[in-house]
């Protein structure tokens, strides 16, 4: 883990506070967040929405039926228009570059977090927020002592007590928390066995250090009987094969550990050959692995 | 050969959960020991199988040594049975009995008579080390 830069060293409360709402995997608190985001309707002119809530936004995007391949669509009409126009006014100072930058909750959230839970839903649903994943931004405010006014105070608490949300015109769609997410040591999104977030309609994404994964494909692992060989598509030039070792812990576990590979390798047989140099057809003849 | 056997042979201990009484099996053919992989000569073309010329010593061989966090793995030959040579990071060996490998956290497996190339697991970043 690198150093800890600016805001967690002057900010260390900020940080971790705003870091417990983003991580939080309670239930909403729908009473306050559905005032919230009446008081956002109302700051465009509008009488307070209906609320769907759903367990996810996966199941969101069932309930958005009108798929949108764009998050916006060119009318600044719209309520999720107008909400963005707040929110853009709001961030400015937030252009100025010096200052807080939040490493630690933009590298939990903004690179893993917002892009694991963007995987789980099938395509783009338009404009909408991410309530506790708003995290970031809000502490950069924060930090700035410029988390002042009654909108913020409106953001701030949907930040503490939802997940993701999509505002329109008579009805604002509210998605529930997750209801797991697992962490590695240095606090970043990590799951060695399974999902690294999930959701209670059993959606769920991975994520490997802080790295929101793909899954491309899946093999069994010769001489490594009942354990598999996954394939991940990491966000930079490379793949990641993960492997289960081939001795048991002391508690009886089998250690996972990933692997970089080139990114022209589709499947983990393969791409498990490469890691000793050899062909795939050559890695099948394992005959043991301890 | 038992791990018990192995750990006595050598300056390495393994890991208190790892059997230490069952015999360790000797593989005729591609295996694998966490980040080692020993390979039949025979499957490997283009290598110039460069001779495998010094005497494996009684307390064995460390082909990857330990430290910074990382654990040796040692080779364990009968005094008489086992020649072999560094090759730059690619060990040949060649044996004319059962030979070991030890590993604190693998525990012991057993190569059988034959010509062998052991290479490092690798990854983009470089070598692999457990």
């Amino acid at each position: 883990m690198s150093a800890p830069s600016g805001l967690e060293t002057r900010s260390p409360d900020i940080s971790s506070r705003w870091l417990s709402y983003a991580l939080c995997t309670d239930p909403a608190d729908r009473p306050a967040a559905e005032q919230a985001v009446a008081q956002l309707y109302a700051a465009t002119g509008r009488p307070p929405p209906g609320f769907v809530w759903v367990r996810s936004p996966a199941e969101a995007t069932t309930v958005l039926t009108t798929k949108e391949f764009f998050r916006f669509d060119g009318n600044w009409q719209t309520v999720g228009a107008q909400i963005a126009a707040q929110v853009s006014e709001l961030r400015l100072p937030l252009r100025q570059r010096s200052g807080w930058q939040g490493e630690q909750l933009r590298r939990t959230i903004r690179d893993c977090l917002v892009p694991a839970v963007n995987s789980t839903m099938p395509s783009s649903r338009g404009l909408g927020w991410s309530g506790q994943h708003d995290a970031d931004w809000l502490a950069q405010l924060d930090a700035r002592q410029r988390l002042r006014g009654p909108l913020l105070d409106t953001w701030a608490t949907l930040a503490r007590s939802t997940g993701w949300w999509w505002p329109r015109e008579d009805v604002c769609v509210m998605a529930e928390r997750p209801v797991a997410v697992h962490l590695d040591a240095d606090r970043l999104p990590h799951n060695d066995n399974g999902p690294a977030v999930e959701f209670a309609d059993g959606s769920c994404a991975y994520a490997w250090h802080g790295t929101p994964l793909t899954p491309i494909s899946t093999a069994h692992d010769p001489a490594n009987p009942g354990h598999h060989l996954t394939l991940y598509d990491l966000p930079t030039r490379a793949r990641l094969l993960v492997v289960v070792n081939g001795s048991a812990e002391r508690d009886g576990t089998r250690r996972r550990y990933g692997l970089r590979v080139p990114n022209w390798y589709r499947h983990p047989v393969a791409a498990a050959a490469w890691t000793y140099g050899l062909e795939p057809d050559q890695y099948l003849q394992l005959l043991r692995r301890t | 050969m038992n791990l018990a056997e192995l750990v006595d042979r050598t300056n390495v201990d393994t890991l208190d959960h790892l059997e230490r009484e069952t015999t360790v099996p000797v593989v005729d053919g591609l295996q694998a020991q966490g980040d080692l992989i020993v390979i039949p000569f025979s499957m490997l073309t283009g290598d110039s199988g460069s001779s495998a010329d010094r005497w494996v010593p009684a307390e064995g061989v460390h082909l990857v040594e330990g430290g910074d966090g990382r654990h040796p793995h040692v080779l364990v030959a009968d005094p008489g049975t086992c020649r072999w040579s560094p090759c730059g990071g690619n060990p040949a060996i060649e044996n004319t009995a059962p030979v070991y490998l030890l590993h604190p956290e693998h525990g012991g497996t057993g190569i059988a008579p034959g010509r062998w190339v052991i290479r490092r697991q690798r990854e983009l970043a470089g070598l692999v080390a457990d």
